[in-house]
C-alpha cells in the first residue's frame, strides 16, 4: 500500500466516524447533553475564535508548557551529562534520582500549586518535574551506551578532550535526547493541562474544566479537540527535527518513560 | 639492517578478574625494524589483541617494557603516531563514511584544508567510491572495515596494528584490499603489525610471522619470510615456496605441545 492510499483510508475513516456521530446525535441514538456534536463543536469553536479565547488560552497553555520544557531540558540534559560524567557524583545520587523516577510525580501536581500559586509559574514547575526525568535519562543512558572502542581509537589517534565531547560524547547524548523529544513535548502539554485542571485562571485547561463545570460537554469536546489538533502539528514538526537528528540509527532507541 | 624501531623486553600482562590472576602474556620480547610488515599468528584467546593493545597505549604492562629507541620520546604514543585497525567495529555510527575518515584526520590534528581532499583520497583507495554519505549502518560489514582502514591509513602512522582486518571479506574482496595495503604500505613506509587467523594471508603480506603459544602466550616461533619483494599477490598461489612455507606453519600452528 503506498503512503498515499493510506492517507486517504485514514482521513475516509475520520470522517465516517465524524459523519456516524453527528447522526446518532440526529437521530436520538446517543445524548447530545453527554456527547454534544461535531456541528456543535465546530460552532463553538467558531465562537471561541471570535471572541478570540483560542488564541488567548492556547497562548498560555503554550508557553508554560514551552518554558517548562525548555526548562526540563536544559536541567535534564545538563544534570544527566554530569551524572554520567562524574561516577562519584553517579554513585551518590542515583539511588534517589531513580525512587523519585518511580513516584507517580504526577500525585504532586496539587503540592506544586499550593507551593507556587494559581498563576504561570506553578504549571512551568509541573512540566518540568515531567520532562526532566525522561530527558535527564535518556541523556544519562546515551552518555554510558557509548561504544567504549570510538573512545579508545579517538585516544590512540591522539584526538583531545574538546574533540572527544564534540564528536563523542556530545552527538552521542544528543541523538538520545532528540529520539526522547516527542515523548517529552507530550509530557509538558498533559503536565499544562493537567496543572490548569487544579487550579488556574487561563489556559485551554482552564476552559475545559470551566465548561465541565457547568455541564457543557460541547466547551469540553471543543477544548479537547483544540489540543489534539495541537498536539497534531506539534508531532509532525518535531518528527522531522527527530529524524534529522537520528537519520544514521537503524532502530528506535527511546528510553520508555512514565509520568 | 634497517634502523630499529620497537623493542619489547621480557613482557608480562596478566588479568585478574574475581580475585584469580589469569596470565595472559608470558614473557614476550620482540624486535622490529622501521618499514617492517610483521605478521602475528596465534589461537584464538592467547592474548594478540591485548598485545596490540598494551602497544597502542590502551593497556599496561604488568613487567617487562616497550620502547623506541630512534624517538627522542620513550612513548610512541604522540600525536600521529599509531594507527589501530581494530578486531570489533570501531566507526563512529553517527558519522557518514566519508565523516569517520575526516575524524580520524581531525583527531591527528591534520589542518583542515587538506581534510576533505585526504579522506576523499582514501575513501577511493579501499574501492568505496560513491558511498561517501552512507552511514556505517547503512553499510555492509567488509565495508566497514574497509572504512576503518581507510581510517587508519589516512592518518599516515608510523606504526599501524591490524587486528584481524580482512576477516569479514571475501576471498575476492580480501586479495584486492590485501594488495591494497600491500601498495600503500610500500609507499608510506608504515611499520606493520597484523594479527590474523591465516596462515596464507600472514605469508602473502608479511616480512616475518610471529607464531604464539596458547594463553598464556609465548613466543612459539619467529619465521623469515622468504618470499622476494616486491610480491605479485596474484601469482603467489602457483609459488611453490608458498605452498611449503604455508604447510610448515601450519603443521606448527595447529601443533599442541
Ligand atoms: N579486560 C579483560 N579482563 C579480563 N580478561 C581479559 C580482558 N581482556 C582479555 N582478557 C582475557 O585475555 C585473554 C586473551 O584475550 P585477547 O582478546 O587478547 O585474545 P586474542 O588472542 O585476541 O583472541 P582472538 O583471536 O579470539 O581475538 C582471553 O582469555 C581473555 O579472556
Ligand atoms: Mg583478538
Amino acid at each position: 500500500m503506498t503512503s498515499w492510499h493510506l492517507q486517504v483510508l485514514r482521513w475516509s475513516l475520520i470522517i465516517l466516524l465524524i459523519t456516524i456521530w453527528e447522526f446518532s446525535i440526529k437521530y436520538g441514538a446517543i445524548d447530545v447533553y453527554y456527547f454534544s456534536s461535531p456541528s456543535l463543536i465546530f460552532r463553538n469553536f467558531q465562537f471561541w475564535l471570535e471572541e478570540d479565547l483560542i488564541f488567548k488560552h492556547l497562548s498560555v497553555t503554550l508557553s508554560e508548557a514551552g518554558v517548562g520544557f525548555i526548562s526540563g531540558l536544559i536541567l535534564g540534559i545538563t544534570l544527566g551529562f554530569l551524572f554520567a560524567a562524574n561516577p562519584r557524583i553517579d554513585a551518590i545520587l542515583q539511588p534517589f534520582i531513580t525512587i523519585m523516577n518511580a513516584m507517580p510525580r504526577i500525585a504532586f501536581a496539587p503540592l506544586i500549586i499550593l507551593w507556587f500559586g494559581f498563576g504561570f509559574l506553578s504549571k512551568v514547575v509541573i512540566v518540568i518535574s515531567l520532562v526532566f526525568f525522561v530527558v535527564f535519562f535518556n541523556t544519562y543512558r546515551g552518555f554510558k551506551e557509548i561504544n567504549p572502542i570510538l573512545l579508545k581509537n579517538a585516544a590512540v589517534l591522539g584526538a583531545t578532550r574538546y574533540q572527544i565531547l564534540r564528536h563523542i560524547y556530545l552527538p552521542a547524548t544528543v541523538s538520545w535526547t532528540f529520539a526522547s523529544l516527542r515523548v517529552s513535548v507530550g509530557f509538558a502539554i498533559i503536565a499544562a493541562i493537567l496543572g490548569e485542571y487544579i487550579g488556574s485562571s487561563a489556559g485551554i485547561g482552564f476552559l475545559i474544566n470551566n465548561a465541565q463545570s457547568n455541564f457543557d460537554a460541547t466547551g469540553v469536546m471543543t477544548g479537547l479537540a483544540l489540543l489534539t489538533i495541537v498536539v497534531a502539528i506539534l508531532d509532525v514538526l518535531l518528527k522531522r527535527i527527530e529524524s534529522h537528528f537520528t537519520k544514521w540509527q537503524v532502530v528506535d532507541q527511546s528510553e520508555e518513560s512514565k509520568i | 639492517m634497517a634502523e630499529q624501531f620497537l623493542k619489547i623486553r621480557n613482557a608480562n600482562k596478566s588479568f585478574t578478574k574475581e580475585g584469580n590472576s589469569l596470565p595472559v602474556l608470558n614473557d614476550i620480547s620482540l624486535d622490529m625494524y622501521t618499514g617492517e610488515f610483521l605478521a602475528i599468528l596465534g589461537p584464538s584467546g592467547c592474548g594478540k589483541s591485548t598485545l596490540l593493545n598494551i602497544l597502542a597505549g590502551q593497556n599496561s604492562l604488568d613487567d617487562g617494557s616497550i620502547s623506541y629507541p630512534d624517538k627522542p620520546t620513550k612513548n610512541l604514543n604522540d600525536r600521529n603516531r599509531i594507527a589501530v585497525v581494530w578486531q570489533e567495529e570501531s566507526l563512529i555510527p553517527w558519522k557518514t563514511a566519508y565523516g569517520n575518515i575526516e575524524f580520524s584526520l581531525i583527531a591527528t590534528q591534520i589542518p583542515d584544508k587538506c581534510r576533505e581532499e585526504v579522506s576523499i583520497k582514501w575513501l577511493h583507495a579501499v574501492g568505496l567510491k560513491g558511498f561517501e554519505d552512507y552511514y556505517p549502518s547503512q553499510l555492509s560489514q567488509g565495508m566497514r572495515k574497509r572504512v576503518a582502514l581507510a581510517a587508519a591509513l589516512s592518518t599516515h602512522p608510523h606504526l599501524l596494528l591490524m587486528d584481524e582486518p580482512f576477516g569479514a571479506l571475501d576471498v575476492y574482496s580480501k586479495l584486492q584490499i590485501e594488495k591494497e595495503v600491500v601498495r600503500l604500505w610500500e609507499q608510506l613506509d608504515t611499520t606493520i603489525i597484523l594479527v590474523t587467523h591465516d596462515v596464507q594471508e600472514a605469508i602473502a603480506l608479511s616480512d616475518r610471522i610471529v607464531i604464539l603459544t596458547q594463553r598464556p602466550a609465548k613466543i612459539k616461533s619467529i619465521r623469515e619470510n622468504p618470499l622476494p619483494r616486491p610480491r605479485n599477490l596474484d601469482a603467489l598461489y602457483g609459488n611453490i615456496d608458498f605452498h611449503n612455507l604455508v604447510r610448515e606453519l601450519w603443521v606448527e600452528l595447529t601443533q599442541q605441545d
